[in-house]
């Protein structure tokens, strides 16, 4: 928590007169704070420290889902609420008008039918991928004795990167000039523009994505891993319980409640699917192949000749009231994973 | 130098009542101890005289100026915490300068108080190590001098001794005497340990259940406990405590009759008491000695558990029947005795206390 | 070497899984590492290295000669002759599939050859331009300064909008503290996606469209930052501020002297975090920058793929550009991030 008790008395000095230089800066604000307590109180100087925050969690947040739903019920082109006219449920009815669910084409709004089914095989093959590769890297990492923190940080560095540069260094490499087509070239004297086909660009977008984000859920099954008391793996091996088993019946039941919560934060993460898929089929393409709610939501409401805020708003709507139900689900389980 | 008057003094949290209307008066340079067990709302009490817990009612007054509603710093008050409460990402200078800078001091005013006091209290070298690099003993001096600096009006101390070992305890307690001989600055001292309270204080305050048992000097709380509360919890051993009856009473003196300790007189008047009365009679372990009672003396037997002998002062620990409490006795030298032999005692009647079954409170006050 | 790469959880034999194990870690380091690197590689190669298929490993690019009599440097190439024999040249002009060529050796004599005859010598060469080129060209300085601004600041605010939240809810007694306490954690459940639209039209109101303060002020307050931070101050003894009270500080400087200070490894923690959220950053951007001058990187890089004449020279250049932080951030760090992510669930 604070320096070693070996730190150098005449670094502490230093250090000491680093504070106060900042604090003779700091002094703006902290005299007419000093001056505010004063007036109102030492009791009622918790609200003014929670003032900022909450003014901006109201204006960013609190104000806006009030909105939100507030512009599902309107019509128009125009963004300011106030100039726009009530058009009941007129937004919800056009989303929902369609022939059969199943078949886009026969939908009013068949590009939100598309990005309604594409982001359902998406988070379907997303979470059943990242999952099993998040768990199989997990496990492997935790049997490593070496290295393993060399490798967990080799596999985390993909989340930190931005959507953008992992959409780019992507479809750089899968270019028609990439490295992968190089080898193709080389190994099978084909080649294949990959993120203009449909169906390799869809299995790219799935496969880049669990690239992505694989790191973080791997760290924290692995955190679960870890938590797992050693001694009941000494006591099945003493037993002469097989690998095979012990997995199947120690570690895998163990670690449930962990891979519950992974799920339903991934399925979470997974409708939202947007930035990276945007950027690596270049907007949802080829056609509307890879166009998913949030492109649908982000395309209606700020491309240029669209503008129906309404329509974008009410499809949030509807994908917020999914959301939340995933996220009562994701508490209701974390609470009783802690159970 | 700075008199403290306390009256009704009430504290709740929500519904619960935690201190339940205290008059206290501290004299100006006064060493006030306040003691009491474990949760009687000591701290509570010292909290609400440094500003830092409101008061819900009553009031509080410093020199006869009310101060219920100013802050600790208003009321110019220092306190030393039962953790020292250093903060630790600051050298010991820093931790002594933090509160007169927050006053705006001049520098060179702080700097003159912070190394007279760190010379006084023998820390000036280690004015630029940082808490964690001290010895217990240490902070608790550097707590001190925090305190020391700020040249209060009255200084608080929350159970300061409690994180010591026992031999640095009782020097720092002689410490903290002289200190407050040399600054004559009026301090209060929460403590649960009636030793400290008895060999530091000049007026002690006896707490319980948020209640006031009984102010006085150390010697009368000791000589004149005003209830079995206090004559219990003052004085080391515990005072011997048996159930008794008034056989008569008059003018020359009160006649006593135990189960445990036999028929006396006390050979003093006790107004108002009636014969028949339910008493309970208090004994302190010194003023029992072993051996046959005298005739008029009162006096017992008793089967002995445990002896403990220090070399140059023997504790008897026995029981006169199986279900009474141990009765103590302060024997001086060495002695030894077998476990389960029975041993005669006795004592000197004008020593014993009186009290009412009913009430617990001393019968000897009452004459007064 | 060999003992101690065998040294597994049985401190015996490597088994079959622990091969298998091996071979998975060393696999998903490959998966991980080739894509980045080959954008980093492909960064340094010039245009035509980069247009060119199959590409090469390594970034070249044409080894040239200055010939007198000449007015640019020649191109070097290899001809093979229909006997067998072969021959360094220097290559003149093109037209069709003749080439007039000239020996290096013999520079007045130009003659000309078939194309197929050619093979061009290449060497290793970094094109440094590629960075150099945008950073001028592109506007990438203006870009690169508004993600440090909107980091750093923005960064800055959270750390201490967010502590004195934290340091209230921790550390007062006050009505209405818990459901303070609800109500942001509440916010976590709120993503950007589904409030876009009214908040940008919020940022319109505020007129702070297309403005950095526009993404600066919407990203300040987190609740992730108000939920660590807090969490932290509780293990702070409640004694310290009492002390400090004592000793005649005010609240505000309880917090700034005290508390702050105590606070400085969840605070990292938090800064960390921050600094990658904020240089991350696409979706709200986007929505509320529209003029290339207060583009970020993030924004800026995602502009130059949609033109018309995609330059993945300068892209992957700029890409390099835009993870380097991150991922110097991330050497250092490594332990400390994944730590405070395995610790707090916090992406
Ligand atoms: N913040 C609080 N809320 C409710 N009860 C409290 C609070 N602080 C103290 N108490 C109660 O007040 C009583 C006195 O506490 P305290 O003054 O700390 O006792 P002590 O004499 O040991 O110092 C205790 O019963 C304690 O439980
Ligand atoms: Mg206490």
């Amino acid at each position: 928590m604070s320096a070693p008790a070996s730190i150098a008395p005449r670094a502490v000095a230093r250090s000491e007169r680093v504070g106060e230089g900042l604090d003779a800066v700091m002094r703006v604000v902290e005299t007419p704070m000093a001056a505010l307590q004063r007036l109102i109180g030492v009791a009622r100087m918790p609200y003014v420290f929670i003032l900022p925050n909450m003014v901006l969690f109201t204006i960013f947040v609190f104000v806006p889902v009030g909105l939100a739903i507030a512009y599902a019920f309107t019509g128009g082109t125009d963004l300011l609420i106030w100039d726009r006219p009530y058009v009941g449920l007129e937004n919800f009815k056009a989303l929902l008008d369609c022939g059969n669910y199943l078949e886009p084409a026969t939908c009013r709004y068949n590009l939100f039918w598309t990005a309604v089914h594409n982001t359902w095989w998406y988070t379907l093959l997303n979470t059943l991928g990242t999952l099993f590769f998040a768990l199989m890297t997990a496990l492997v990492l935790n049997r490593l004795t070496w290295g393993r923190g060399f490798f967990r940080a080799v596999f985390f560095y993909p989340v930190l990167l931005s959507p953008v540069v992992v959409g780019l260094v992507w479809q750089w490499f899968l270019a028609r000039e990439g490295l992968l087509n190089g080898f193709l070239t080389e190994w099978l004297d084909t080649r294949i523009i990959f993120l203009l086909e449909v169906g390799w660009s869809r299995a790219w977008v799935v496969y880049v994505s669990i690239w992505f984000h694989m790191g973080f859920y791997m760290l924290i099954i692995l955190a679960g891993l870890q938590a797992i008391p050693r001694d009941i793996y000494e006591a099945a091996q003493i037993d002469g319980t097989s690998q095979w088993r012990q997995f199947w019946r120690l570690t895998l039941p163990l670690l449930m409640p962990n891979l519950l919560v992974v799920t339903v934060l991934l399925l979470i993460r997974s409708v939202q699917v947007f930035d990276e898929a945007w950027v690596l089929t270049n907007g949802g393409g080829p056609g509307t192949a890879n166009t998913f709610i949030v492109q649908f939501i982000y395309q209606t409401a700020f491309s240029p000749e669209l503008r129906l805020y309404g329509l974008a708003s009410a499809a949030s709507v509807l994908m917020g009231i999914g959301l939340l139900v995933l996220t009562l689900s994701q508490l209701w389980l974390a609470k009783k994973a802690e159970v | 130098m700075t008199a403290i008057s306390m009256r009704d003094l009430r504290k709740s949290y929500g519904t619960l009542e935690v201190i339940h209307g205290i008059d206290i008066d501290v004299d100006s340079g006064e060493f006030v101890a306040l003691v009491g067990p474990s949760g009687c709302g000591k701290s509570t009490l010292l909290r609400m005289i440094s500003g830092l817990e409101p008061i819900s009612a009553g009031q509080m007054s410093f020199d006869d100026q009310r101060v219920n509603d100013l802050s600790p710093a208003e009321r110019q008050i220092a306190m030393v915490f039962q953790s020292y409460a250093l903060y630790p990402h600051m050298s010991v200078r820093k931790n002594l300068s933090f509160g007169l800078e927050n006053l705006r001091m001049d520098r060179a005013e702080i700097n003159r108080r912070v190394e007279a006091a760190a010379r006084m209290l023998a820390i000036d070298g280690y004015l630029d190590r940082r808490p964690k690099a001290l010895s217990g003993g240490q902070r608790q001096r550097v707590a001190i001098g925090r305190a020391i600096v700020r040249q209060p009006r009255v200084f608080l101390f929350d159970e300061p001794l409690s994180n010591l070992d026992a031999k640095l305890r009782v020097q720092t307690r002689s410490e903290i005497t002289k200190l407050h001989k040399q600054l004559k600055t009026t301090m209060i001292y929460v403590t649960h340990d009636q030793v400290e309270a008895m060999t530091m204080a000049q007026k002690i305050v006896v707490l319980n259940k948020g209640k006031v048992e009984q102010i006085g000097r150390p010697l009368d709380l000791f000589e004149r406990p005003a209830n079995l509360f206090v004559a219990g919890f003052i004085g080391s051993p515990r005072m011997n405590i048996y159930p008794g009856k008034v056989v008569s009473a008059d003018g020359t003196g009160v006649s006593v009759e135990s189960a445990h300790l036999g028929r006396f007189t006390v050979p003093h008047a006790i107004a108002g008491i009636e014969a028949e009365g339910d008493i309970v009679i208090g004994l302190r372990p010194s003023h029992l000695k072993l051996g046959a009672a005298e005739p008029g003396a009162g006096g017992g037997t008793m089967t002995v558990e445990q002896v403990e002998s220090m070399g140059h002062e023997t504790f008897v620990y026995g029981r006169t029947s199986q279900s009474e409490d141990l009765t103590i006795v302060h024997v001086p030298g060495h002695f030894e005795a077998e476990m389960g032999a029975s041993l005669a005692f006795t004592f000197d009647p004008a020593f014993a206390h009186l009290f009412s079954a009913a009430s617990g409170r001393s019968l000897k006050e009452a004459r007064t | 070497m060999i003992a101690f790469l065998t040294r597994t959880r049985q401190k015996g034999r490597m088994d079959l899984t622990d091969w298998l194990a091996w071979g998975w870690a060393i696999l998903g380091t490959l998966v991980v590492a080739i894509p980045v690197g080959w954008a980093v590689i492909s960064s340094l190669k010039t245009e035509a290295e980069i247009n060119s298929f199959p590409p090469a490993l390594v970034p070249r690019a044409a080894q040239t000669i200055t010939i007198e009599g000449q007015s640019k440097p020649l191109s070097v190439w290899i001809r093979k002759a229909p006997d067998g024999s072969e021959q360094t040249v220097a290559l003149v002009r093109r037209i069709g599939l003749a080439a007039t060529v000239l020996d290096p050796a013999k520079p007045q004599e130009t003659f000309r050859v078939p194309v197929s005859e050619l093979s061009q010598l290449k060497e290793f060469h970094l094109q440094w331009s590629n960075y150099t080129e945008p950073l001028k060209q592109f506007n990438f300085l203006r870009y690169l300064w508004n993600t440090v601004f909107v980091t750093v600041v923005a960064t800055a605010l959270t750390l201490f909008l967010n502590s004195l939240t934290a340091f209230a809810l921790s550390k007062y007694r006050f009505a209405g503290r818990n459901a303070v306490f609800a109500l942001i954690l509440s916010t976590m459940m709120i993503p950007l996606s589904v409030i876009m639209v009214p908040a940008f039209m919020v940022i319109v109101g505020l007129n702070l469209a297309d403005n950095l303060w526009g993404v600066i002020l919407s990203t300040v307050s987190t609740p992730t930052g108000v939920f660590l931070l807090r969490q932290y101050m509780l293990t702070i003894p409640d004694d310290l501020i009492e002390a400090a009270r004592v000793d005649a500080a005010s609240e505000f400087r309880i917090y700034w002297r005290i508390v702050l200070p105590l606070c400085a490894p969840a605070l990292a923690v938090l800064a960390i975090f921050s600094v990658i959220w904020r240089w991350n950053d696409f979706l709200w951007p986007l929505i509320v920058l529209s003029s290339p001058d207060n583009y970020t990187l993030q924004i800026g890089l995602n502009s130059l793929q949609g033109q018309f004449n995609v330059q993945w020279h300068y892209i992957l250049a700029m890409t390099v550009v835009t993870l380097l932080p991150v991922t110097v951030v991330f050497l250092f760090l490594q332990k400390y991030i994944t730590e405070g992510v395995a610790s707090s669930g916090v992406k």
